[in-house]
């Protein structure tokens, strides 16, 4: 309720300007200096004072200029495991030539704490300016990109001045990988006829054989052909093959564990380059190999509707 | 520890070592050498790259801080214990540097040491200073954001602060003259440390004591023409009990009355210096005061003989009003008091005053005012120790103003004329331009008053002016220079000194009549100048506000329309283009310096072979490598303005 209604006020590009907790004590101290000049009835006391007061609110002005006209752009979201730190691609831009300094960007979060305090710049001949923003991620899911904020304390860190961005995007969390259970493989020997026996860039080469038509591109010896001009293909052996079927063993009583077990076999199929597979109740990730494919995947378990997402 | 941080650490302890150093010469002295020691420890720490002392030592130095200022003062609290305290906290504080708040809090705690020195002092050297070490302050502030220092570019570091100073004044100068002056009702508290050593008893040499000092009592500005010094009587303290040589005044709560109400206008401006007393020295036919401080505008007391007291000694500087009047206010019920003798007069002090049998009050004053001046009396601050009144009257005759003017009240009293001493201050120097007059420790002086029956008034009696007229025409400075002035100062030099002294002194005085004036009665007055009404003037805080959002604005106007600093080439890239413009060449907005000056090769060909290597050089210095240095940019500006 207290979050649609604060979604709601705060809007998008606006700034908001409070003083910091050392703007406070700053106060704090303009306010004893002023009942000391009361009480003493001492004029020199309370031009200190007004003078202080005076760059308390000339320091507000400044904080809030320091932020104005800068704006934020989305680029790219990392995705990452669980309690990894995932980048965000950003973008700051300015349309008038002005000089923009310690500028921190944030997210607002409960999922996703920032990590690192980086101050950005914006020169006068910069118009724009990719930022990055590290964030942690503490649960699994497919979660929005939580609020980007801009913040600043320019020049002398009495007022915190902020800007508030939304971002229409995901933030894919994959389960953290576990390996408490070893999932046995399906393994081929070089030369059987099945998927990807022969597919193998490692292992010992072999042997060329003719081509026949329909063989993949990547089995072709290219180089025999440049010298010769007669198609052959390349046949790898002595490396022992291993293919993953992993299953879909989401248990009710503990979802996150069974993703986990899930997401730490694909982990290991991918370590051993191994090709791997998976099928969710409603969709295959077709056999294959590579960082994409396991993307695919980690993917799916991240989608897993369960305690955490 | 964060290493950009720590390069902060030596500049924090210099904008300490700052702040603390006025106040070194109002605290005691092991505060100062320990404060010293604090800072120059710290400093070596840090240049020696040498770990902060542990935790547990740090707690303990913090208790033995505060146990010296009990020791010292009994007390933690009140202006000056608490201001030792604070500044020795501030110091240990540098002890104390982990992370950002640290420093900043310390930053802050120099603010609250400034205000501490504030309370004691508010000359206008000081004052200069203390606005240096704000500016200082807000350097070491920037800097701290910026998260580190470096001692090579600290000019630069002046800059932007200094430039928010600029920025800060008038919003300063409208606040101080808009915000409501109020009370806490509080007031100084403190125990009476008068400087000027005058209380309420006489004893021989009491006033002799107080005149070597040069100190500054008060200064007072007549609004209407100035009297001549001669008659310039500053009264303190009346004393109505005689006892041998000494007279002392009685303690009587009758004779205290609230001052009569003020009417017309005010004649005689002081301004009391802090530690002078609770008297509010006034003239002989002051009708009333009026003081400023709220706290005190309601408790002032008149006592019997026509004086002004505070409840209690003022600390910080006081500004009040005299009312005078041609006419004697003073009504006295009780002569008696004033005949009072201690002891009957001695077989050969009433053969001497046989001689005044017969004669009336004046021609008794008369007469003994006439011994005086031919008795052989001499006037001297040194005077020999005597025993009794005979003993200086009849032997020694050799005395200060206290014992002409205690042993003169006494004779009058013998012959039954009603008299009393009173105690204060003679003349005064005139001020460089004389538009006041400053009275110093050296112009204290005694004298007496006497009871006219015929006219039912009192009347002054100064035998000093028998003995040292001088005294009284030249003014105590010029009498007595020898006595406070400097040592080592060659006697030929007084005049000059004296005049640098009282111009020194007016400038001084303009100031604090500046900054102490305005209290609510003359924020009252400036502000009804302007045309606010009474009615308005209660609203004041909202007109504070208003102000306050209006300059605001302004200053967020001149923030926006302000531009970034310009680089050096692109300075004289536009003082070039300013040289075409008088040369009437048209510059396009999107033409780049090439293209320029191709169009000046076509408008103006003999022009062309002069910029040419001024614009190359220009551009090798904007996209090239290496930017202009300070003097490539002075000789290639030399050669545009050529042109």
């Amino acid at each position: 309720m207290l979050e649609k209604w604060r979604r709601k006020m705060v809007r998008v590009n606006r700034i908001y300007i409070i003083p910091s907790g050392r703007g406070m004590l700053f106060l704090a101290a303009i306010v004893v200096m002023v009942l000391t000049g009361a009480t003493y009835n001492n004029n020199l006391i309370f031009l200190l004072a007004f003078f202080m007061f005076s760059v308390f609110v000339v320091s507000m002005l400044q904080t809030h200029y320091n932020i104005k006209g800068v704006r934020l752009g989305f680029g790219s979201a990392e995705e990452g495991f669980e309690g990894d730190s995932l980048t965000l691609h950003l973008e700051l831009s300015q349309k008038r030539a002005r000089h923009k300094r310690m500028l921190r960007v944030r997210t607002r979060s409960k999922t996703f704490f920032t990590l690192g305090d980086h101050l950005e710049e914006l020169l006068p001949q910069e118009s724009a300016k990719p930022v990055r923003a590290e964030v942690q991620a503490w649960r699994r899911g497919v979660h929005a990109l939580p609020e980007i904020i801009l913040e600043t304390e320019f020049p002398l860190g009495l007022f915190c001045a902020w800007k508030v961005f939304r971002f229409e995007a995901k933030l894919v969390v994959y389960p953290k990988p576990e390996t408490k259970q070893v999932l046995a493989p399906r393994s081929f020997e070089a030369g059987q006829d099945d998927l990807g026996s022969r597919t193998s860039p490692e292992g010992d080469f072999g042997e060329l054989k003719n081509y026949v038509m329909g063989e993949s591109y990547h089995q072709i010896a290219w180089k025999h052909y440049a010298r010769t001009g007669d198609l052959y293909s390349k046949v790898h052996w002595g490396e022992e093959h291993k293919h993953y079927v992993i299953p879909w063993l989401v248990q009710p009583t503990d979802v996150e564990g069974s993703l986990r077990t899930m997401s730490g076999w694909i982990k290991n199929a991918l370590d051993e380059n191994a090709t791997f597979e998976l099928e969710s109740p409603g969709a295959k990730v077709e056999p294959s190999r590579g960082m994409d494919h396991a993307r695919r995947c980690w993917r799916l378990l991240a989608e897993v509707k369960g305690e955490a997402a | 520890m964060n290493a950009r941080l720590q390069t902060l650490i030596s500049p924090l302890c210099f904008l300490v070592l700052f702040c603390v150093l006025p106040s070194l010469t109002f605290r005691p002295l092991w505060f100062s050498v320990l404060a010293l020691i604090l800072i120059a420890y710290r400093i070596w720490l840090d240049s020696t790259r040498r770990p902060m002392p542990p935790k547990p030592i740090q707690l303990i130095v913090q208790g033995a801080v505060g146990l010296a200022v009990w020791q010292h003062y009994h007390s933690v609290f009140g202006d000056e214990a608490s201001g030792t305290w604070l500044t020795l906290l501030t110091c240990l504080k540098l002890f104390e540097l982990r992370v950002k708040r640290d420093y900043f809090i310390t930053a802050l705690l120099c603010f609250l040491v400034l205000m501490s020195v504030m309370l004691l002092d508010q000359s206008l050297l000081l004052s200069l200073f203390m606005l240096a070490c704000a500016l200082m302050i807000l350097v070491f502030l920037y800097a701290l954001e910026e998260g580190a220092w470096s001692w090579k570019s600290w000019r630069r570091a002046f800059f932007r602060p200094a430039g928010t100073l600029l920025k800060t004044l008038p919003l300063m100068v409208l606040i101080f003259l808009l915000f409501p002056r109020f009370s806490t009702g509080f007031g100084s508290m403190t125990k009476n440390t008068a400087k000027t050593g005058m209380n309420d008893s006489l004893r021989p040499g009491s006033v002799a004591a107080i005149v070597p000092s040069d100190e500054l009592i008060f200064r007072a500005t007549f609004l209407e023409g100035r009297p001549l010094r001669q008659s310039l009587y500053w009264r303190g303290a009346v004393l109505d009990q005689v006892s041998g040589l000494d007279w002392d005044r009685t303690e009587s709560e009758q004779n205290l009355r609230a001052p009569f109400p003020m009417s017309g206008q005010d004649e005689i401006e002081i301004y009391l210096e802090p530690g002078s007393g609770r008297y509010l020295f006034s003239l002989d036919n002051t009708r009333t005061v009026s003081i400023s401080n709220e706290v005190y505008r309601n408790r002032i007391v008149m006592r019997e003989g026509g004086i002004f007291e505070l409840p209690l000694a003022s600390q910080v500087r006081e500004r009040y009003f005299l009312q005078p009047s041609d006419s004697e206010y003073e009504q006295t019920n009780d002569l008696n008091r004033y005949l009072q003798v201690d002891e009957p007069p001695s077989k050969q002090m009433a053969d001497y005053l046989a001689q005044y049998k017969g004669l009336n009050n004046y021609q008794v004053v008369s007469k003994l005012m006439e011994h005086f001046l031919n008795g052989g009396y001499v006037y001297s601050l040194q005077p020999p120790a005597t025993r009794g009144i005979d003993d200086f009257f009849f032997k020694t005759r050799e005395g200060f103003c206290e014992h002409f003017a205690g042993t003169t009240a006494k004779i009058l009293r013998y012959l039954n004329i009603p008299s009393r001493v009173v105690v204060g201050f003679q003349g005064g120097s005139p001020s460089f331009l004389e538009n006041y007059i400053s009275v110093r420790g050296h112009d204290a002086h005694a004298w007496l008053e006497y009871y006219q029956a015929e006219a039912r008034r009192w009347r002054r009696l100064d035998p000093t002016m028998q003995v040292a007229p001088q005294r009284l025409t030249l003014g105590s400075q010029e009498f007595q220079s020898e006595e406070w002035m400097p040592t080592w100062m060659p006697q030929e030099w007084a005049k000059v000194y004296m005049k640098a002294r009282a111009f020194g002194d007016e400038i001084e005085a303009a100031w604090i009549s500046a900054l102490l004036r305005f209290d609510l009665s003359r924020q009252r007055e400036l502000l009804a100048r302007l045309g606010m009404e009474e009615v308005l003037f209660r609203a004041l805080p909202v007109f504070l506000i208003l102000a306050i959002i209006l300059v605001l604005a302004v200053l967020y106007f001149i923030e926006a329309q302000g531009r970034e600093p310009l680089t050096r080439e692109e300075r004289l890239y536009r003082q070039f283009q300013r040289v075409l413009k008088r040369w009437k060449i048209a510059k396009n907005p999107q033409q780049g310096p090439l293209t320029l000056l191709q169009q000046i090769e076509k408008q103006d060909p003999q022009f062309a072979e002069q910029a040419a290597p001024i614009l190359s050089a220009l551009v090798k210095a904007r996209y090239g490598r290496e930017s202009l240095s300070p003097q490539e940019a002075r000789q290639l500006r030399k050669r545009i303005l050529a042109l």
